[in-house]
């Protein structure tokens, strides 16, 4: 199995900034913030894979760590099989990086001549720049903005001209912190679709990106990790990432004019809390959660017995937002 | 042809910006003709009273001034160029996605500062273009070849303390010790504005540790007296250590700088 990303306990720590009271009274204490923390994990070549996880979650210092922008404080990462502390000359030829900063280019320029600079620069032979210029300004679909001033664009034509950016050399592995972030929902979804373009029609090259949008995790990725607090709360596929919280299954039950006795054995099964009611046309609605330890059909026997009439009986899925929940804060 | 290829994106691309900057483009052409002219007439009030200190330069106040302001610039370029690219690059946010890209940081950092020593050139052409067509400097008989030697060896010491100071941005951000010092230094002790010679003893024997008193003392014996190879030879040697201790220990300063801020994640901070 080929691995395009490889971190293996991965570390990051940060020295904390001292007041300037610190920096008279205790002037060589030193004080770490940890940005992450034995982060292991591995993704394959020609994987879309999502790194998920909310503001300080350690995302952007992971993304600048595989770019080699940042030198962890422990363990190792391997980007396209090049470890990121001795060979970031091979690791760069090999990687283009989307950084959600519309910063990262020179405003006074055009968007055509930013990526001409950049080409160079990325060693594209002189010959094949206008070329290979010309073909991302297409496949991000900036054609007709390609010769005016950076600084008129529009965020989501800034976005897409980072992205092309970061196509320009043909990586093998494009890593995108935060894509969409700070963009409008219709121009989130371009970007989305850029990105899922991108994966589709490169099936060998590998996309790596950082989102705490979840929706859009599941979207593009085939396989996601959780991150919070520095620490890899979970990796795998969205159905096995489900599976974790599966010994708290949940049904919704639909019954006709319950009484009091069907409600006292609606509590009985609930694990959290009371069970939630609400009254539709054909019945009340009520969601039940039963552990592992529970089965959906003794629920179900005792309300009959207790006079129910059970018109639906529906599991639902969990959202990954529900599972993110679940894994961040300890099952509760 | 690939190895000037991204030298000249950086050139290109810094021009186009600039140029963008019409206003200032135009005012700093403006400064030339203010400073040659200002120094003109202050010449002409100084007039022959420092007759004895500035016979070893052909005696003219205002010849030896403008090759001072004019050459000053390159000290003044390399000091500061480099660090205020990469200052300006962090501030920007350019930084990041130059890094990013697979040239190595020293090419970054060199070419970053390509635009300014352009620039500096065509100031320094154009200070003396004034002094000579304008304001009757007389140049004739300049011992050109070696005004360009000392000029190669000036540019190439002086980077060597620029790339230091650069290594400083790059951990401490804003607040470079060593170009203020020097930058003092050099306009105190360097003979800018007035030769060395007028300085007391001790402050004399500082100044030899600075570049730019080496530099602007074989210019003005190569631009003003026509002095020979055998006559700059001293500051030509003292150039060339400078060049071949401050060069290297630039690089190697600024690699340790660029692992420093890797290490504390901020390379791109402001």
């Amino acid at each position: 199995m080929d691995l395009a990303i490889e971190t293996v306990n991965l570390t990051k720590r940060f020295q904390k900034a001292k007041s300037y009271r610190e920096m008279l009274l205790r002037p060589f204490a030193k004080q770490d913030i940890t940005a992450l923390r034995n982060v292991s994990l591995s993704v394959k070549a020609g994987e879309t894979f999502a790194l998920v996880g909310p503001n300080g979650a350690g995302k952007t210092t992971l993304i600048k760590i595989l770019s080699t922008l940042i030198l962890p404080t422990a363990g190792d990462a391997f980007v396209a099989g090049h470890e990121v502390k001795r060979q970031p000359a091979e690791i760069k030829r090999r990687i283009g990086c989307v950084v959600a900063e519309e910063r990262s280019f020179y405003w006074r320029l055009t968007g055509r001549q930013n990526l001409n600079f950049f080409a160079v620069l990325n060693n594209i032979p002189k010959a094949a720049v206008k070329e290979r210029v010309d073909e991302v300004i297409a496949q991000v679909g900036l054609e007709r903005h390609a010769d005016k001033a950076f600084k008129a664009y529009s965020t989501g034509m800034k976005q897409r001209l980072a992205i092309g950016r970061a196509l320009l050399a043909d990586p093998e592995i494009v890593l995108f912190d935060e894509p969409t972030k700070s963009l409008d929902r219709p121009t989130a979804q371009l970007i989305r679709g850029l990105i899922a373009d991108f994966a589709t029609r490169m099936p060998k090259r590998t996309v790596f990106f950082a989102t705490h949008d979840l929706q859009e995790a599941e979207e593009l990725a085939g396989r996601l990790a959780l991150l919070d607090c520095g620490e890899l709360k979970a990796c795998g596929t969205p159905a096995e990432l489900r599976r974790a919280i599966c010994e708290r299954k949940r049904y919704t039950l639909r019954l006709r004019q319950p009484n009091e006795r069907v409600a006292n054995v609606l509590r009985q099964f609930a694990t959290a809390g009371q069970p939630a009611g609400t009254r539709a046309a054909e019945g009340t609605c009520f969601l039940v959660e039963i552990t592992n330890t529970g089965d959906i059909s003794s629920v179900i026997r005792e309300l009959v017995q207790a006079g129910a009439q059970i018109v639906e009986c529906t599991p639902v899925k969990p959202s990954l937002g529900e599972v993110f929940d679940f894994l961040t804060r300890g099952g509760t | 042809m690939s190895v000037v290829r991204k030298p000249l994106a950086f050139i290109s691309r810094d021009i186009i910006e600039e140029a963008s900057y019409k206003l200032a483009f135009l005012m700093r052409i403006g400064g030339v003709f203010l400073a040659s002219f200002t120094f003109f007439f202050l010449s002409k009030l100084i007039g022959k009273g420092s007759v004895p200190y500035l016979q070893p330069y052909g005696g003219d106040y205002f010849s030896f001034v403008l090759i001072g302001i004019a050459f000053a610039g390159y000290n003044q370029m390399a000091l500061s160029g480099f660090s205020r690219r990469i200052r300006e690059a962090q501030m920007k946010g350019t930084l990041e996605a130059v890094l990013l890209t697979q040239t190595s940081i020293p090419t970054i950092v060199l070419c970053s500062a390509l635009y300014t020593f352009i620039w500096t050139s065509f100031t320094v052409v154009l200070y003396l273009l004034v002094g000579v067509v304008v304001l009757g400097v007389r140049m004739s008989g300049a011992n050109l070849p070696g005004a360009l030697l000392v000029l190669v060896l000036t540019v190439a010491s002086f980077s060597g303390v620029g790339i230091i100071s650069a290594s400083f941005v790059m951990v401490f951000k804003k607040g470079d010790p060593l170009a203020f010092t020097l930058t003092a230094a050099s306009f105190l002790l360097g003979g800018v504005y007035y030769p060395v010679a007028v300085l007391p003893s001790a402050l004399q024997k500082i100044s030899y540790i600075l570049p730019i008193r080496h530099s602007l003392d074989a210019m003005r014996l190569c631009l003003l007296r026509q002095a020979s190879f055998k006559m700059i030879a001293p500051n030509v040697i003292a150039l060339t250590v400078f060049s071949a201790i401050l060069l290297p220990l630039g690089f190697l300063c600024f690699q340790y700088a660029v692992k420093r801020a890797k290490i504390a994640g901020s390379l791109t901070h402001y």
